[in-house]
Formats: structure tokens, C-alpha cells, sequence
């Protein structure tokens, strides 16, 4: 019996070195593309967190734990990636040797750069009035402008034209910003 | 061994392969264990047939009082009676809500609240320890044998300082932790689990002084917490406390002494409780001064006292739905959590938001504590019931940027165990080492965050400013508690070191209660040991020297002498005052074990005799019935 034991164990050990060495698309087992099926990734996330949860492994050997632990974080990592349009985007480019530093592209055009102003100074306005209805509504706006960025981003990963897929990306990152922002005036309200 | 006695069977429990495993609600106000047993979830009462026990503690002259024992000195020793410790958790000073008055003498230790009683100073850690052990003492007196572990429930808004805090209160008791747990998750669990649905749960748990909104959702066996929210300083205590105002006001009095606002604190709760069932709730008390209060409040009064604090449970539930990405029709159920949620305006303020009525067919103080006790035989190892709980951090984790800014790091919802990391670098040419400041909160100012730990990574080598790439990780485990770690990256020069944060007790102060409480839990049972030997030793005296004086006739010659001598040396051993407790406990069995020799000729003739006398002149089944 012990002797099973050890090699069940070997066996998960070295499974899980093999699935901590993959890809965040080859993990979940889908093709690597920007059009995934949310619910799928879902599912697969599920599955993996119930064969590799350190829950499952709460009472064996150190070792065995802290890499259930390290690769129960990394599939919630990856869940988290490919769940957010532009996580997925960015690491899907990453993935194809191209690496976009969102920090230090600020060239924008002036339109764009005024509406940013007049989102932020909304958000702060509803968040002194402390009107959560109002940060919600702001929210919905931002949701809907990144829905239309996540179609255009789509439509040049589909054609492949990779080489204008850079402005709509930037723009992108902007809207996730403010609702980052959002998110963190309702915490606060 | 005493003369003519025949023990009972001992009651041996059945062999069995199973690992107790307990599940600890450490409530604000009750505190409750529970288990499951042959696949069934349930609350361990006390010897008394209570299951709820007070969270309280009172530290008289030389005992620690827990649970009812205690909170009946509530109102007459109210500055050694600590009631609500949960509040104090990791918490500093500046934490204390300042409306509210404590009868307590705070000390303040290296800025985190501390309490000097009676036996001196005492930490919320070892008031929840002494919590602990007592809820532990009783499952063990229940099960008779010892968990092999336990799972404690926490308010899911609980941040890192209150969970190692609320950690440290278990280790100190004795418990192997399995896992803490969110309350509300707990609370999901028991409900999810017991009636098989699939869905999306919100569990709204309002308790004694916190207030937890969490959102789940159950799926092919996977419970997913999706978005948790709530209000630390929302509790039961402060329906309480409205109440306790309400009725200063209206009877016009100021300035009570400690002894009547505890009265008074006691008597408003009872009053909130008693809505639940009445329209009108009369109260009349006497004050320490003779002054009496008598008035009677309505139910309609008491829904305005209070209708801000429902109003203000609310908010956290739509932030909640916000944080999900959800609508209030999303939701399947709404799970009912917590005492507080038995007051009818709350009730009612819920189903009118969600236009459906809230489940509260598990008992909400005891929800949590099922919850726990199904998740600790899951991790033990009792069930091969394929579900799995995957959680989420509460609060966000960020490190201090230059300007006291934080830069969030993981943000709050993250799906734990989470492992992040973010790169910085230097911003001075030369420098070699950079002070890591780590924060835990929603406010973009450092200052605004709660801080959790600092320290300096050395050895960066000199570079230009800007190219050393330090990398900074944060990793959170399924409980939930932090480990930070940082690396300089650029040069392949590893320096790497490993923060757990911790607070206002430092390892050492951990270790020192630990042995304290073990040399502690070691003197008690070396007296428990002692008084059952002088128990055993006097009944022993005592039955001989009747027998003595009843049956002289049957003693032989010189054998009173004999029998005398044993019975005084131990008699006088018997009245010595102890120092060794063990060595005592050892010398008196020794000399009951004597008496119990030098007396047994006596005691078979004894027996003997008695045994013919009762069956002369009588058939068996006679002696039989007699013997019933």
C-alpha cells in the first residue's frame, strides 16, 4: 500500500510540473485565439481546480502541497487572463513575440484624451456625492465603449492585421482603467 | 477498588477509522462547534444542553470563566468580563469605534488594543484562545476524543491582520487549523450542500458586530464565491446600542456608572429580541442608584430607531451584485445569516429588495457552524463527496509607490490561491537597497490602507537608477494569508527574502502564551488528578470505618490496628498542604492502594455474610428482583 501511495504521488507531482510549464491556453485546452468561449473556459477552470485545489492535497507532504498551491494560483491566473478581453489580447500577442508597453504609449488623439478627462472628473463627482447609481450607469457607458473596442480588436485578430491592432489595444487599456477606477469609488462609497 | 462496589461498563465508543474533525463559528456575541457525524451535520451541546455559548470571558481572582458562567458577571464585574473580543481582532487603537464606551482598561501595546484585567494584561489573541479551548474542551467532553482538527469561520471582510490574529487565538487553544472560513461561504454550504441546488446564492449575514454579503455560485460541485462585500462596524451591537439611546433619552437619563450601561446594554437587547414576537415591549428596570426605568417601546418605534442601520445593510449588497456582474434577478436564493437577521425589519427590508423571500429554514446561528463542520470532514479526509470551494480575497493587496501612493498588486475578488507579481526598480543611481511597503485596501493613499508589513530588500547592486528590476510577489494561500517575497532580477544576483506579515504579536510573544498555556493545561490536569484521588481515598475511608462500627464482630484480632494505622497515615496525607501536585497524587494512591489491602479480608467476610443473610429462606428469582 504505501508503496501506491508514493507513486500516485510521484505521478501528481511530476503532472503537475508538466501543466505549470504550459501555456494559459494550453492549460485550459483550447486553441489559442481571441474568440474563446467564455463558459468553456469556465468549465475547464472547474475541472482543473478540483483535480489540483490544495484542498485536495491538505494532508499530504509539504512538497506535493505547496505545488498544488503554486498550480492552483497559476490556473486562476490564467482564468483571469483569458477571461479579460484585454489580458487575453495582450498575452495572446506576448504569445506571438509582440509585447506592447501600455506605460509608455501616451500618444493619443486629442478627442480622446478630453473624453478621459470628462469620464474621470464624472467618477469623481458621483463618488463625492457618494451616488452608487450614478458610478453604475458611468460603468454601463465604459462597458458598452469596450464592447465595441473588443469587436474591432476581434475583427484584426481574425484578418490578422496585427499591425493596427496596437491603437485599439491602447484605447482599451484606458477603458479598463476607468473602470478599475470605478470599482475602487463604489469600494469606497 | 472500594469495598462491595461494582463499576459500570465503561462506555467505549466503537472502533472506527473516521478523523473528528470540528467546525468553530467564533461568533461576536455566541460562539458555537459542531461535527458531522454518520454523514450528519451537527451543533455539540454542553453538559447543560446549550449549544450556543456566549463569547465570553470573565478572569476572576484565580478562574477563567467562559461562555454563560461568564456572562453572568457581565453586569457585576463588567471591567474583567470581556465581551465582543472578535471587535479587538488585530485591530489598533485607532480602530475603536469612538461612539461606543467599553468598560475596559485598554493598554495600548505597541498599537494594538490590549486589555489589563484582573489577571493582568490579556491580548484579544489569548481572550479568543480561552473562547477556543473551552468550545474545544467541549466537543471533546461530547465526542469523547479529540478532533484531529478544526475549521474556524471568520467574517469574510476580515483583512490579513485578523485572520493571523484569529489563527494565532487556535494555535494558542490547542487546535490544528485546517482551514479558516468565510462565514458566508459556510453559510452557502450548508444550505448548497443540503439541498442539492444548483444556482447562485447570496448569503446575507448580519451578526453581533460585523456585517458579510457574499455572492456564490454552486455548479457541478464547484462552490464559486464570486464577490464578497460588507461593513466591519455593522452589527446586532448596534441595533443594541440605538436601542440603549433611544431608551436614555426617553426615560431622561445621562451619565450612567459602568455597571447600569451594562444593565441597561443587557436589558436593550433583550427588548430588540423580543420584537420579533411583539408589538410592545415593556422594560423595567432598577439602577444602581434605586432610580427606576419603566417604559414600554413599540414596534413601530423601534422599526424607525432602527431603519438607517437596515437601510445601510443595503449598500454592501449592491455592491456585492456590482462586484459579480450580477442583477438582483440573478439571484436563486437568499441565504438568511445571524442572529440579527431574526429581527423582523431586516427581514423585511431584504425581501422587499429582492421581491422574494429569504430562506431561514437552518437555524441562522447555527448555519455557519454546520457549514464549517462539513467543510472540516471534507478536509479531513472523511467524505469522498467530490465538491470543491474555490474563494476569494476580500480586500485589495498593494505596495507603497513613490508619493505614498499604492499600487494594487492583487486586486480584491481575486480568486485564491493567487500568486502575483510586479516589477519595480530603483530610483537613485547607486542605490542598493529599497524599502518594501506592503498595504491592504481600497484607498489610493498609502496613509488611507492599512499596513500590513515593511521591509528592506539589501544587496540590490549598484546600478543606474531605473535598472535594477525587483520583482515583488504576492501570494495568497486557500486561507487567505499573505507571504510576500522579493527578487532583484537583472543581474541573475538572487537576493530573495520571505515576509509573513504579523501583528502587534511578534513569534516570540506566540511562543510565550503557547508555553504558558500548556504549562497552564498541564497544572490543571495534574490538580484535576489529585482531587480524584482524594475523592477515591475519602470514599474508601469512609466506607471502611462504617463498615467498622456496623460489623466490629467480623474483624479479627489486631486487624482494626492495622486497617486504623493505614486509614489515619492517609488521612493525614490527605490534609498536608500540596506543593507537588503529582508527587501528592502518587503518595495518596499508594496509601489508598494499602488500605484498600489490609481492609480486604474484611470487606470478602463482610460480603460474605451479607451474601447468606439475604438469601436465607428465599428462592432465586427473589433475590433476584430485589437486587433491580
Amino acid at each position: 500500500m504505501p508503496y501506491n501511495i508514493v507513486s500516485q504521488n510521484l505521478k501528481n507531482e511530476l503532472n503537475m510540473d508538466k501543466l505549470l510549464k504550459l501555456n494559459f491556453f494550453e492549460l485550459f485546452n483550447i486553441e489559442p485565439v481571441f474568440a474563446i468561449n467564455l463558459e468553456q473556459i469556465q468549465n475547464n477552470m472547474r475541472e482543473l481546480q478540483k483535480q489540483y485545489h490544495p484542498d485536495k492535497y491538505s494532508s499530504q507532504a509539504t512538497e506535493i502541497a505547496n505545488q498544488s498551491l503554486m498550480l492552483s494560483s497559476y490556473i486562476n491566473e490564467a482564468y483571469s487572463t483569458l477571461s479579460s478581453p484585454l489580458l487575453r489580447a495582450l498575452y495572446l500577442l506576448k504569445l506571438r513575440g509582440i509585447e506592447i508597453d501600455l506605460v509608455h504609449e501616451t500618444r493619443f488623439n486629442h478627442e480622446f484624451l478630453l473624453e478621459q478627462i470628462e469620464v474621470r472628473e464624472a467618477i469623481d463627482e458621483a463618488k463625492d456625492n457618494q451616488d452608487f447609481d450614478q458610478l453604475l450607469t458611468i460603468e454601463n457607458q465604459l462597458q458598452f465603449k469596450e464592447q465595441n473596442l473588443v469587436q474591432q480588436i476581434n475583427e484584426l485578430f481574425i484578418s490578422n492585421k496585427l499591425d493596427l491592432i496596437v491603437e485599439p489595444i491602447k484605447q482599451l487599456s484606458f477603458y479598463v482603467k476607468l473602470q478599475q477606477l470605478v470599482a475602487a469609488s463604489i469600494a469606497e462609497i | 477498588m472500594a469495598l462491595l462496589q461494582i463499576a459500570e461498563p465503561e462506555m467505549s465508543g466503537v472502533p472506527h477509522q473516521r478523523n473528528i474533525a470540528i467546525g468553530i463559528d467564533l461568533g461576536t456575541t455566541n460562539s458555537l462547534v459542531a461535527t458531522v457525524k454518520s454523514g450528519e451535520a451537527v451543533v455539540l451541546s454542553d453538559s447543560d444542553g446549550n449549544n450556543l455559548i456566549p463569547s465570553v470571558v470573565n478572569y476572576g481572582d484565580d478562574t477563567v470563566l467562559v461562555g454563560r458562567a461568564a456572562q453572568k458577571l457581565r453586569v457585576t464585574d463588567p471591567a474583567n468580563t470581556v465581551v465582543s473580543v472578535k471587535r479587538f481582532m488585530g485591530r489598533s487603537f485607532a480602530d475603536l469605534d469612538p461612539e461606543i464606551t467599553y468598560p475596559y482598561k485598554f493598554v495600548n501595546q505597541a498599537g494594538h488594543i490590549q486589555i489589563n484585567t484582573r489577571q493582568g494584561v490579556k491580548d484579544p489573541v489569548q481572550v479568543s484562545a480561552d473562547i477556543l479551548r473551552s468550545l474545544k474542551m467541549l466537543a471533546t467532553e461530547s465526542l469523547g476524543e479529540e478532533a484531529v482538527g478544526a475549521v474556524i469561520t471568520v467574517p469574510a471582510y476580515f483583512d490579513d491582520a485578523q485572520r493571523i490574529a484569529t489563527k494565532h487565538a487556535a494555535e494558542l487553544a490547542g487546535l490544528n487549523v485546517l482551514r479558516l472560513l468565510n462565514e458566508p461561504t459556510a453559510a452557502a454550504i450548508a444550505y448548497g450542500l443540503d439541498s442539492k441546488q444548483e444556482g447562485i446564492f447570496l448569503v446575507y449575514d448580519l451578526g453581533g458586530g460585523t456585517f458579510d454579503v457574499s455572492v456564490l455560485r454552486l455548479n457541478k460541485g464547484v462552490f464559486e464565491v464570486l464577490a464578497v462585500s460588507g461593513d466591519t462596524h455593522l452589527g446586532g451591537d448596534d441595533f443594541d446600542h440605538r436601542l440603549f439611546c433611544y431608551i436614555l433619552q426617553k426615560s431622561n437619563l445621562s451619565q450612567l456608572n459602568d455597571e447600569d450601561t451594562a444593565l441597561l446594554l443587557v436589558k436593550s437587547r433583550e427588548v430588540k429580541e423580543q420584537f420579533s414576537q411583539k408589538e410592545k415591549v415593556a422594560l423595567n428596570v432598577v439602577l444602581s442608584n434605586k432610580k427606576i426605568v419603566n417604559i414600554s417601546i413599540t414596534r413601530s418605534e423601534f422599526e424607525e430607531i432602527v431603519h438607517n442601520l437596515v437601510q445601510k445593510t443595503m449598500l454592501p449588497v449592491k455592491k456585492a451584485l456590482r462586484d459579480a456582474k450580477l442583477t438582483k434577478d440573478d439571484i436563486s436564493e437568499i441565504i438568511m445569516v445571524g442572529g440579527s437577521t431574526r429581527l423582523l425589519p431586516v427581514r423585511y427590508a431584504v425581501r422587499d429588495f429582492f421581491a422574494k423571500e429569504p430562506l431561514t429554514t437552518i437555524n441562522p446561528d447555527e448555519v455557519v457552524a454546520i457549514g464549517a463542520s462539513i467543510q472540516a470532514n471534507v478536509l479531513a479526509g472523511n467524505t469522498k463527496d467530490d465538491w470543491l470551494l474555490l474563494d476569494v480575497t476580500p480586500l485589495s493587496l498593494g505596495v507603497e509607490t513613490m508619493g505614498g501612493l499604492t499600487e494594487k498588486i492583487i486586486p480584491r475578488n481575486s480568486a485564491i490561491p493567487v500568486a502575483r507579481a510586479q516589477e519595480f526598480t530603483t530610483y537613485k543611481d547607486g542605490q542598493t537597497a529599497m524599502t518594501v511597503h506592503v498595504v491592504q485596501g481600497e484607498r489610493e493613499m498609502v496613509a488611507d490602507c492599512r499596513s500590513l508589513a515593511r521591509f528592506t530588500l539589501r544587496g540590490i547592486p549598484p546600478m543606474v537608477a531605473g535598472q535594477p528590476r525587483i520583482r515583488i510577489t504576492y501570494q495568497i494561500d486557500a486561507d487567505g494569508l499573505l507571504t510576500v517575497s522579493a527578487k532583484e532580477m537583472s543581474t541573475g544576483i538572487i537576493s530573495q527574502i520571505e515576509v509573513k506579515p504579523s501583528y502587534g504579536l511578534s513569534d516570540d510573544e506566540i511562543q510565550n502564551m503557547l508555553t504558558e498555556s500548556i504549562d497552564n493545561a498541564d497544572k490543571d490536569m495534574q490538580i484535576r488528578l489529585y482531587q480524584e484521588a482524594i475523592v477515591d481515598a475519602k470514599a474508601l475511608i469512609d466506607s471502611i470505618e462504617k463498615a467498622m462500627i456496623e460489623d466490629s464482630d467480623l474483624l479479627l484480632d489486631g486487624e482494626m490496628d492495622k486497617i486504623s494505622h493505614v486509614s489515619m497515615q492517609l488521612k493525614i496525607k490527605i490534609a498536608r498542604i500540596v506543593e507537588d501536585y503529582t508527587e501528592a497524587t502518587s503518595q495518596i494512591k499508594i496509601l489508598t492502594n494499602q488500605l484498600n489491602d489490609v481492609s480486604n479480608d474484611f470487606a470478602s467476610r463482610r460480603m460474605n455474610q451479607a451474601i447468606s443473610a439475604s438469601l436465607k429462606g428465599k428462592n432465586v428469582s427473589e433475590i433476584l428482583t430485589e437486587s433491580k
